[in-house]
């Protein structure tokens, strides 16, 4: 039997029962969707984290002293950087880096006039050049970006502490001398960054007064760097000489529990997209051994007047294929359709993702790509096929005068 | 016959928990107490050394520290609160909640350490076991905080049999996890006691880091001026 004539008779046999095929093939249309707008979802969330803790956290590459490195979640004031001369003639002449900026960081008691207090971070940084890695100044919901004047403060924390615009500040922390140290400052801005994490524990200050804080003349704890391409960042990290105290890494390395969450998350979703499909196929094996049972004098007539096994075997196998593969299609479609649309609109998760200290992103913008189209249409497809082969095989092996014996 | 009757003078000989346990508290308790002290902080290859003077009543104390780092840094406990003048910002603060977690001037110890008049009050005897370490005899007392209000859920002493006071605190979680250890390496008879006038405090979740707190001068038992523990003293 000729291609062309075995493709138009299964696609006659599939427009049969319309109505069953709509039915089998919709289950795969839910499967396709779920793949492409669950993946969309997923890929937005560590998307917005990832350009996060690149843009707010680290840059592509940090430069910090070693024992900083080694304690940074503890965020150790004394290991700063002093002398910046050499790192920053370095990072002007290479021809890799687009722009760098200095950071100070410390973790700080903070009080109001009205007897509120709370731990928080407080992050020094000069308010010109950080516009280019984290433009803050966008994210200003009340107030005004000027750290000359004094602090700007992250918004949940503006609440806890019932802090509003002009209101003062105390900002107590460990000096690098190892005293206390503190400043009283206004609050003149208050940011909503849209990560809950950094909305709930951040305070703002001018590098000037983040020193005055630290007491310290210059220096830095962190020289965050962002290349030109994330590709250059071997080449980049190969081509730098820092004096042996300091050293240079990658965002990736400093990733730690976002970088396991990553990984599993890849692994974890691709399990959960196959399992999907081959729930959704099931379907398909039902269709199908119906249509064998239903079809089983047709089969035994085929076979009769010359069909051999293996067309038997293919016409079943690609109707079941066809009809998933279809309705795959669509579904994936569908999904992209709709995560393009809701990567505009974006969806808000404030309320559910407030209290989680993971850089949560409050706006969700799903990914789109048409990879993941072509991948959910080539899993469907697959996966459709293989469970079309039980059917086709109880077609194939059925012998002329068993299938006509049915009336 | 007669051995029996040795066995049971010797058990009802043998000290309760409670008794040992009430002892040390006795030996470390004082109704007032004037003192200038010094707090050696050791972390990594940081080492500092802070100064401090102070008066001390009941549940309040005093401190004002006077080395160059710090001078005019002083705190105040009133109750079960606690204040901090900073001479930088001519403010005072109040200390609460979480907040008295934290390391103390960046010493091992936290406010909640430097806030216990009578630390071992929350607490009840476990078990005690006789010990011989160094051929000096002493109890191994284990105490656990029955009221919830002890910032750490266990404790382990050493104590000597002979004056009972405490040579070394083992300080647990309720998980069972050892966080901190305590070592009294120095001590001076006031008053009919003994008193630790020098200990070492180790944070065992920090790498590298003690804090050793000696007492250079102390009178216990002392007139102490009254208007010292109120908050308008602390910016004068």
């Amino acid at each position: 039997m000729f291609k062309m004539d075995m493709i138009k008779l299964v696609i006659k046999n599939i427009l049969r029962n319309k109505k069953r095929s709509f039915l089998t093939s919709s289950s795969l249309l839910v499967a396709g969707f779920v793949i492409v707008a669950l993946h969309g979802y997923i890929n937005g969330v560590f998307e917005s984290s990832r350009n996060m803790i690149i843009r707010l956290d680290t840059g592509h590459v940090l430069i910090c002293k070693n024992e900083y490195f080694e304690r940074r979640s503890f965020i150790p004031v004394e290991e700063y950087i002093e002398n910046l001369e050499e790192i920053e003639k370095m990072l002007t002449n290479s021809k890799y880096v687009d722009f760098y900026i200095f950071r100070i960081k410390l973790k700080a008691f903070l009080f109001t006039k009205n007897e509120k207090s709370k731990y928080g971070i407080v992050i020094g940084f000069d308010p010109i050049r950080e516009k280019r890695a984290f433009n803050i100044e966008s994210k200003i919901i009340d107030g005004k970006y000027d750290l000359e004047k004094g602090a700007i403060v992250g918004k949940d924390l503006a609440k806890v502490l019932k802090l509003s615009i002009y209101d003062s500040l105390t900002i107590i922390t460990k000096s690098s001398v190892g005293g206390i140290s503190a400043i009283k400052v206004p609050v003149v801005g208050i940011v909503s960054t849209g990560f809950s994490n950094y909305d709930r524990n951040l305070v703002i200050l001018s590098l000037e007064n983040a020193r005055k804080l630290l007491k310290i003349k210059n220096g830095v704890h962190e020289v965050i760097v962002f290349l030109k391409k994330e590709s250059f960042i071997p080449k980049f990290l190969k081509s730098i000489r820092l004096p042996k105290e300091i050293s240079a890494k990658s965002y990736l390395s400093l990733l730690g529990i976002w970088a396991f969450y990553y990984k599993f998350g890849i692994i974890f979703y691709s399990f959960i997209y196959i399992l999907i499909t081959l729930l959704a196929a099931f379907s398909i094996i039902n269709t199908m051994m119906v249509a064998v049972f239903e079809r089983m004098q047709e089969i035994g007539t085929l076979k009769a007047i010359g069909m051999n096994d293996k067309e038997i075997f293919n016409i079943f196998a690609m109707e079941g294929t066809l009809l998933g593969s279809f309705g795959g299609l669509l579904g994936s479609l569908i999904g992209f359709i709709f995560n393009t649309i809701l990567k505009i609109k974006g969806i808000n998760f404030e309320e559910v993702v407030k209290g989680i200290e993971f850089p949560y992103p409050y706006i969700v913008r799903p990914t789109t790509s048409l990879w993941i189209v072509l991948f959910s249409f080539f899993l469907v497809t697959l996966i459709s096929f293989i469970t079309s082969i039980l059917p086709a095989l109880k077609a194939k092996n059925l012998t002329p005068q068993d299938a006509l014996k049915h009336v | 016959m007669f051995e029996k009757l040795i066995f049971y003078v010797i058990i009802l000989q043998q000290i309760s928990p409670n008794t040992i346990l009430e002892q040390i508290r006795k030996n470390t308790s004082y109704r007032t107490s004037k003192f200038y002290a010094e707090l050696e902080i050791k972390k990594g290859k940081r080492n500092l050394i802070k100064l401090f003077k102070g008066f001390s009543k009941v549940n309040e104390f005093y401190i004002e520290f006077v080395n160059p780092e710090d001078k005019g840094i002083k705190y105040l406990k009133i109750k079960e609160n606690l204040y901090l003048y900073l001479p930088e910002i001519d403010d005072i603060v109040r200390f609460s909640g979480d907040m008295l977690k934290q390391s103390f001037m960046g010493s091992d110890l936290s406010y909640e350490d430097i806030m216990q008049e009578d630390p071992l009050k929350f607490y009840k005897p476990l078990k005690i076991i006789d010990t011989l370490i160094n051929t000096k005899k002493l109890y191994s007392l284990e105490i656990i905080d029955t009221t919830g209000k002890a910032p750490y859920y266990c404790i382990k002493l050493l104590v000597d049999k002979e004056n009972y006071i405490w040579i070394k605190e083992e300080l647990f979680t309720k998980t069972g996890r050892k966080i901190k250890e305590v070592e009294a390496i120095e001590f001076k008879k006031i008053n009919d006691r003994y008193f630790p006038i020098s200990i070492i405090m180790r944070d065992l979740r920090i790498k590298d880091s003690y804090t050793k707190f000696t007492l250079l001068e102390i009178e216990l038992d002392v007139p102490v001026p009254d208007y010292i523990f109120r908050l308008d003293y602390l910016k004068k």
